[in-house]
């Protein structure tokens, strides 16, 4: 099963999809909203693509909850000739093609251009040379702007990369500064470093390590941080019985990725984590851990670690600077490609340099996409293998759970 | 002609502000530390010190400054027929051996008085020049979109 594509053709520098609607930045600095359930609407010819193009697009969850289902053949077989009709379809937009679903056109609330963007809990959090900043997002279709143009410094540092948590926690990576968090709410953010209250650097920010971290994500409690000048690592976080009886997140340890990965002489390439998983590119692959973030909560003393597995891969060109993972499998960026490998075992690649790609692996609705911004165009993948793969067996891709 | 080092070089550049041409008087040090690797936590030159100086009268006439701080390269553009291509050279190396492309010129003292060092975006965000140099240099066609975001991220990105 091949993914299903969208092509949006424009210059664009930046994107974001959330709550059913698609955030465009042009290098003009203009961002633009569209109505992405609208756009979708607009491309189905034909009633019978309708079921596979809406879980495609739209419900990118809608199937994992039909697992038994599938267990039928006739059933299994029926949908996956409904995603092969869409597969060959191909829908090329230009982008006046959708002006009618656009909800609001306006300068970009920061002052410049991003480094990176995040959409979380109703707000655009970004990266610019002046900062961290924050604003509200998904505003009213009454309102002027979708996106609030009164944005909030959150902090002056400037960063390179950060990804928001289920629970409005931000991981920031600022390079040779090292890795923070951002916590929105304050929840229990002292109790988390309580050894550690001089690592406060700015009102509800605090430094998680002073490692170099290029980028991030979330291995559930725990933040990865990967980095190819000076060695990635976990930064661990688990759920701790306070005096008052209660469980809170709290700061254990940073573990090494050569810890993580003890005994396989692992040189040089970088090592990326989200989820359940961590992975570190090798030569002629990548090698994957299973990750038990639980493993010393609850009086279990269970192992963090699986014992590491290779996956062959032929298809990486050059080094790996960035990489991520996802439910539908883990996507590789080096210098002049993306590689997709897909969980299901398939490979999927883009031989193209990519100005940026972006997954939105805690979405609701839109976890099986992935958007990737070329010289001329933003290619919008659909991912529909997943829901026929075994979840706890997986090896490649973050387990889907209820 | 030999250029001295740690000395000043006096300098009257032609800068186009707001469409009209405007005389700018400074001053440039070629600084011995980023050439002969005295201390060792530096980078250094590899370009002869003419080219440094090139390199940062170039930064000063397009204006690639942004609060006291100019950032340069050392490119050609290669035209063949109807395409050009730009080749960006190798202007210093760091101190962990790494090539480096982008050249970083300073006014410390605000007084008009400036020395450079090759940037090691990387690994220090520091080296990371401002968006709009970067979406500049993208104007110019010196850099490509994608280039440009990686800088801008600390990427890896063969220039």
């Amino acid at each position: 099963m091949q993914p299903i594509k969208i092509t949006i053709l424009g210059d664009y520098w930046d994107c974001q999809i959330y709550r059913g609607r698609l955030y465009l930045w042009d290098l003009d600095g203009d961002l633009m909203v569209y109505d992405w359930h609208e756009i979708v609407d607009s491309i189905i010819q034909d009633e019978k693509d309708f079921l596979a193009t809406s879980c495609a697009f739209l419900k990118g969850n809608y199937l994992y909850g039909y697992h038994d289902i599938f267990e039928d053949k006739d059933f299994k077989n029926l949908l996956f000739q409904k995603f092969k009709r869409i597969e060959k379809l191909n829908w090329e937009i230009n982008i006046e093609d959708i002006s009618e679903f656009l909800i609001g056109e306006q300068e970009s609330p920061f002052k410049d251009l991003p480094t990176d963007t995040e959409i979380s809990s109703n707000n655009l959090y970004a990266i610019t040379d002046d900062g961290l900043w924050a604003t509200t997002a998904h505003r009213r279709k009454s309102e002027k702007y979708p996106v609030s143009s009164r944005p909030l410094k959150l902090w002056d540092s400037k960063l390179l990369s950060l990804t928001a948590n289920n629970y409005a926690t931000i991981a920031l990576s600022g390079g040779d500064e090292g890795l923070f968090q951002y916590n929105k709410n304050r929840v229990d953010i002292f109790n988390q470093f309580e050894i550690q209250k001089k690592k406060e650097v700015e009102k509800e920010i605090v430094q998680v390590s002073d490692r170099h971290s290029l980028f991030n994500d979330w291995n559930n409690l725990s933040i990865y941080s990967s980095s190819d000048i000076a060695g990635s690592f976990l930064s661990l976080f688990e759920w701790k019985k306070s005096q008052d009886d209660v469980y809170h997140r709290k700061f254990s340890e940073s573990i090494s990725e050569d810890r993580i990965f003890e005994g396989m002489n692992l040189n040089g390439s970088l090592s990326w984590g989200a989820g359940d998983k961590i992975y570190k590119a090798i030569n002629g692959g990548i090698v994957v851990t299973r990750f038990n973030n639980n493993a010393k909560s609850y009086n279990k003393d269970e192992e963090y670690f699986s014992e590491p597995e290779l996956i062959k891969l032929d298809e990486l060109n050059g080094d790996v600077i960035q990489a991520k993972v996802c439910f539908y499998g883990t996507i590789i960026e080096c210098e002049n490609s993306l590689t997709i490998v897909q969980s299901n075992g398939k490979i999927f690649k883009i031989n193209e340099p990519v100005t940026r790609w972006r997954i939105y692996p805690r979405s609701i609705n839109y976890e099986n996409h992935l958007h990737v911004i070329l010289d001329d165009r933003l290619e919008i993948y659909s991912f529909n293998h997943d829901y026929f793969v075994n979840q706890s067996e997986k090896i490649i891709g973050v387990m889907y759970k209820k | 002609m030999k250029i001295e080092h740690d000395e000043e070089i006096e300098l009257v550049i032609e800068r186009v502000k707001d469409g009209e041409g405007v005389k700018y008087e400074c001053s440039y040090i070629i600084v011995s530390y980023h050439r002969n690797n005295s201390l060792k936590d530096k980078s250094v030159w590899t370009i002869d010190e003419q080219a440094e100086l090139n390199c940062f009268k170039e930064t000063q006439e397009k204006n690639w400054v942004q609060e006291s701080i100019g950032w340069g390269m050392k490119y050609e553009v290669l035209k063949k027929k109807e395409s050009e291509k730009v080749i960006i050279e190798t202007i210093g190396i760091s101190e962990h051996n790494e090539k480096l492309k982008i050249g970083r010129f300073i006014d410390g003292s605000k007084n008009d008085t400036w020395h450079g060092y090759p940037a090691n975006y990387r690994r220090k965000k520091q080296d990371i020049p401002p968006m709009e140099i970067l979406l500049n240099w993208i104007d110019l066609r010196v850099l490509k979109k994608h280039q440009a975001s990686k800088i801008k991220q600390g990427k890896k990105c063969n220039l």
